[in-house]
């Protein structure tokens, strides 16, 4: 009874898969015939077609016409490349220390506006301008010349229009460069070149290094850094005024840099100079040459930089002046009429940190005399009549902390930092009127990378002078531009 | 079967298929040294410190020549980013504060840095892979492209 069931229904499904295997294979039907007896298409068709193979033949010969003004137009980018790559080769050669010496020559200048707040009738005000005034005395020029891979001259120099308008503090008179021209009776007022550095470098090594002329110093920070459009704020502070330690020096200085690790570098310098002296930028008065030596390990990261470092020095300053001893023959008698030696060490310190920046500086001196002199007052160098220099120790420190304001949204790539400066100064420690304490503040502003707006103003104190019982009061604003 | 295609992907990753195809990027920055040079390979940080001028010698002790490209130019930007991370206006800044402190200036800059390489001998230049010429100079670095 089973089996009798599933007999018709076997034959009924073999019969639904046949005529579904004929549906799926009759669409193929209709193409074959039509492969089989195509139509003959009708006459409009057949011109239409012939029109549009005219029209491709006209594109085809187009595009061929145009890829060969392509490829020639291709070759012409080639050939300018080609001589345009040349043209840069020969700078190449002109610019890299392989082939040519090269010369280059770049600078800065810097324009202000000063105030300085004295009590009326305080003896500060004699070399002090009080009233608001422009200030235009930076300009200085660099001439870089590289003569060979290792060899190179670097040359800064200061044009100034001072001595114009400095006060003689002894008679206390303004000093007057003005001159006549005797062709048309105008008038010039004078100003001067004062020679920043002018050296010889030759470095074979990174390890080594010697240079030889007039070098600034290598010591601490704000010396080294140098110039206004580098500088934060716009007034000095007393570690570069009192120059505890000299500025510059002429003489030979070998340097170098080690890379123990490659985040980690160690720089130091061994000075031999002339030292100090009335004339030592031109020479030395005695056979004593001043030596010094910097260390000093600077650690970078990403964001982050360490620096530590100190300079010592020893030298000795000597003044002599000659008289006609004897006429036949002429003779000649010399005296010695300044003589002291100077002890001086500088530490400074930089942490930089996401911006936000510390800066501390400290030097300290000790001077002893051999031959003395009148004595001088410190930083203004005005003497004393009547006494004599003592041995004296001095010292000065300052500290500074910055912060370039995350402002990237606000202002893009121009940065804004305000700053701070803290600074305690004791050059002199058989004279009290000198001691300051100093505060300032303020903001740097750089629209771009070769413009510095800077707007501070600060306090200084004679802390225990009686000479300048009042503190004075300074503002001042500096365009300072590098080009 | 794709389930299983892309289990085999997967699988393969780690045995260097797609990582080779990683640094064959036309985008990396290939560092490149005069054939002669006698400099094999180098690190970021030393780099880094030629093309600022920290160091102007390789470890090995021959002087180096840093050769920047173009100013302006896609190499140029993905080399500052990459290597020096800094934005245009702080490495401007860089050199102008160099040059007032040291007299340090700016490395010479050519738009064909692979042929100035080819031409000095103590130069480094980087190069984009898609640009790189073998035989030309030597690579002593790869910034892979970010």
């Amino acid at each position: 009874m089973v089996q009798s069931t599933k007999a018709p229904s076997w034959f009924v499904a073999i019969g639904l898969i046949l005529f579904a295997l004929q549906g799926i294979a009759q669409p193929t039907g209709p193409q074959q015939k039509r492969n089989k007896a195509p139509q003959a298409p009708p006459a409009a068709t057949a011109e239409s077609v012939e029109a549009l193979q005219h029209r491709l033949q006209a594109l085809e010969e187009k595009n061929r016409q145009q890829e060969a003004i392509n490829a020639k137009q291709a070759e012409q980018i080639e050939e300018l490349t080609d001589r345009l790559d040349e043209s840069e080769f020969d700078a190449l050669e002109e610019v890299s220390s392989e082939f040519e010496p090269t010369f280059q020559m770049f600078g800065f200048f810097d324009v202000g506006l000063t105030k300085f707040f004295i009590k009326e009738g305080d003896a500060l005000a004699a070399g002090m301008p009080e009233d608001w005034t422009f200030v235009a005395t930076d300009f200085n020029l660099y001439f870089l010349s590289r003569l060979t891979e290792s060899l190179q001259v670097l040359a800064e120099v200061k044009f100034t229009f001072l001595p114009l308008g400095s006060v003689d503090l002894v008679l206390l008179e303004r000093r007057d460069t003005t001159v006549q021209d005797p062709h048309d009776t105008s008038r010039i007022r004078l100003g001067s070149i004062f020679i920043e550095r002018i050296q010889l470098t030759w470095k074979p090594a990174d390890w080594f290094g010697v240079t030889a002329g007039r070098f600034i110093t290598p010591f601490g920070i704000w010396n080294t850094d140098h110039g206004n459009p580098v500088l934060l704020g716009t007034y000095a502070p007393y570690i570069m005024l009192t120059e505890l330690v000299p500025l510059r020096q002429t003489g030979v200085m070998i340097h170098g840099r080690f890379f123990p690790t490659e985040t980690l570098y160690l720089d130091y310098a061994v000075t031999v100079s002339n030292g100090r002296g009335p004339a030592d930028e031109v020479y030395d008065l005695d056979d004593d040459k001043a030596v010094g030596l910097k260390l000093k390990m600077t650690h970078e990261r990403e964001n982050f930089t360490f620096s530590l470092g100190g300079y010592g020095y020893f030298g000795h300053s000597t003044d002599k002046v000659s008289s006609i001893a004897s006429i036949d023959p002429i003779m000649l008698d010399t005296e010695q009429t300044e003589r002291f030696s100077e002890l001086t060490g500088s530490l400074d310190l930089l942490i930089e940190l996401f911006g936000v920046k510390l800066q501390a500086e400290y030097a300290r001196t000790l001077v002893k005399y051999e031959t003395r002199t009148v004595r001088r007052f410190p930083m203004t160098d005005t003497p004393v009549a009547g006494v004599y220099q003592p041995d004296y120790m001095g010292w000065v420190a300052y500290t500074m902390i910055s912060w370039t304001l995350p402002l990237e949204r606000l202002l893009g790539s121009k940065t804004l930092t305000p700053f701070l400066m803290f600074e305690v100064s004791e050059p002199d420690d058989t004279i009290k009127e000198f001691d300051l304490l100093t505060l300032r503040g303020g903001f740097n502003f750089k629209p771009n990378a070769v413009l510095a707006l800077k707007i501070d103003g600060g306090w200084v104190g004679f802390t225990k002078s009686k000479y300048f019982p009042h503190p004075i009061w300074l503002v001042g604003a500096q365009v300072a531009v590098a080009f | 079967m794709k389930r299983t295609a892309l289990l085999l992907g997967i699988l393969l990753v780690p045995f260097g298929q797609p990582s080779s195809a990683a640094a064959q990027n036309p985008q990396d920055i290939l560092v490149v040294v005069n054939q002669q040079a006698e400099v094999a390979e180098t690190t970021p940080q030393e780099l880094k410190n030629i093309f600022l001028k920290k160091k102007s010698f390789w470890r090995a002790g021959s002087q180096v020549i840093p050769i920047h490209a173009r100013e302006g130019s896609p190499l140029r930007d993905a080399f500052r980013q990459q290597l020096l991370a800094m934005t245009s206006t702080e490495e401007q800044e860089y050199w102008k504060n160099s040059k007032i402190k040291k007299g340090l200036t700016e490395p010479t800059s050519f738009s064909n840095t692979q042929k100035a390489v080819y031409k000095l001998r103590s130069a480094v230049s980087y190069v984009f892979r898609a640009d790189f010429k073998e035989g030309v100079a030597k690579v002593v670095y790869v910034l892979p492209a970010r």
